[in-house]
């Protein structure tokens, strides 16, 4: 084998090179395409005289995983907690998830400041692929 | 016979200043009897092969209160899922609460990052008072 066989030859340094990169896409984009492109949209509305708050958002998750998503809304100046979850399954897209969040306790909502974590659990063939959580602080509007 | 009167009236403005700051006092104390100096310690501890997780913090609330306090622990890379719940009696300083949060489904936690959420709503008398949400991204390290 001479120093010359060694050398990689130019003519096969480009496809390889492109090759490795599109592996390394595909291999990254495996690797991180769970849930992403999630936020809550700043706006909530308060529903049913105080009791349930309407959140929404985008959200994308890898399509084809099972998705448990839940809302917890709280609102310091007047003690209220609210509660929300829905099902989908993962598109690969961005899609818009709405939630209706009802009150526990005795405590209502009121148009004003509130905050709204949000859970999206994914899972696939019956293995959890993520689990990630984010808080955003909104306004709440009566309807 | 005027003396006598101005005399009376300047006592009567005394006592009525005074009620008047404690009335204020105790106003400003109640309105702004609230949750607060809240976090969550950054670094998180992984026990019972990673099916629970103790996490830790301080807070402070007005003394006389009760905290019902709820901490959710995701981790991204397991996707991993812990609750845990604690109740806390203020005294009116800052204390430290600890939460062992079990897991939720089949996935168990690593070491490596995670997000904890604290949900604390605080009651007096039954009545809420407050109802607070704070999310800290925290470590986690083996026992």
């Amino acid at each position: 084998m001479s120093v010359q066989s060694l050398k990689l030859n130019p003519r096969w340094l480009v496809p390889v090179a492109l090759l490795l990169a599109l592996s390394s896409l595909l291999f990254t984009q495996t690797v991180w395409a769970k849930i992403s492109i999630n936020t809550i949209d700043t706006i909530g509305i308060v529903t049913g005289k105080g009791r349930q708050v309407t959140v929404t958002g985008p959200v994308a998750v890898t399509a084809g995983d099972r998705t448990e998503m839940r809302v917890t809304v709280t609102q310091r100046s007047t003690g209220a907690v609210a509660e929300g979850v829905i099902f989908f399954t993962g598109t690969g897209q961005t899609n818009q998830w709405e939630i209706t969040a009802v009150a526990e306790g005795r405590a209502t909502f009121e148009a004003g400041p509130a905050t709204v974590v949000g859970l999206a659990h994914s899972s696939s063939k019956g293995q959890a692929t993520d689990a990630h959580q984010w808080l955003v602080n909104v306004t709440l509007l009566s309807e | 016979m005027n003396t006598h009167i101005r005399k009376h009236f300047r006592t009567w403005l005394l006592s009525a200043s005074l009620l008047l700051i404690l009335v204020g006092v105790f106003v400003a104390r109640t309105a702004f009897a609230r949750i607060s100096v809240n976090t969550i310690d950054p670094v998180g501890i992984v026990t019972d092969q990673g099916r629970t997780i103790i996490v830790t913090g301080p807070v402070g609330a007005t003394a006389g209160e009760v905290g019902d306090q709820e901490v959710t622990v995701t981790q991204r890379e397991t996707g991993a899922v812990a609750k845990g719940r604690t109740l806390i009696r203020f005294t009116g300083g800052v204390q430290q609460w600890e939460v062992h949060a079990a897991v939720r489904g089949a996935a168990t936690f690593q070491s490596g990052p995670a997000t904890a959420v604290a949900l604390c709503r605080s009651t007096i008398q039954g009545q809420a008072t407050d109802a607070h949400q704070w999310l800290v991204n925290i470590t986690l390290v083996k026992e």
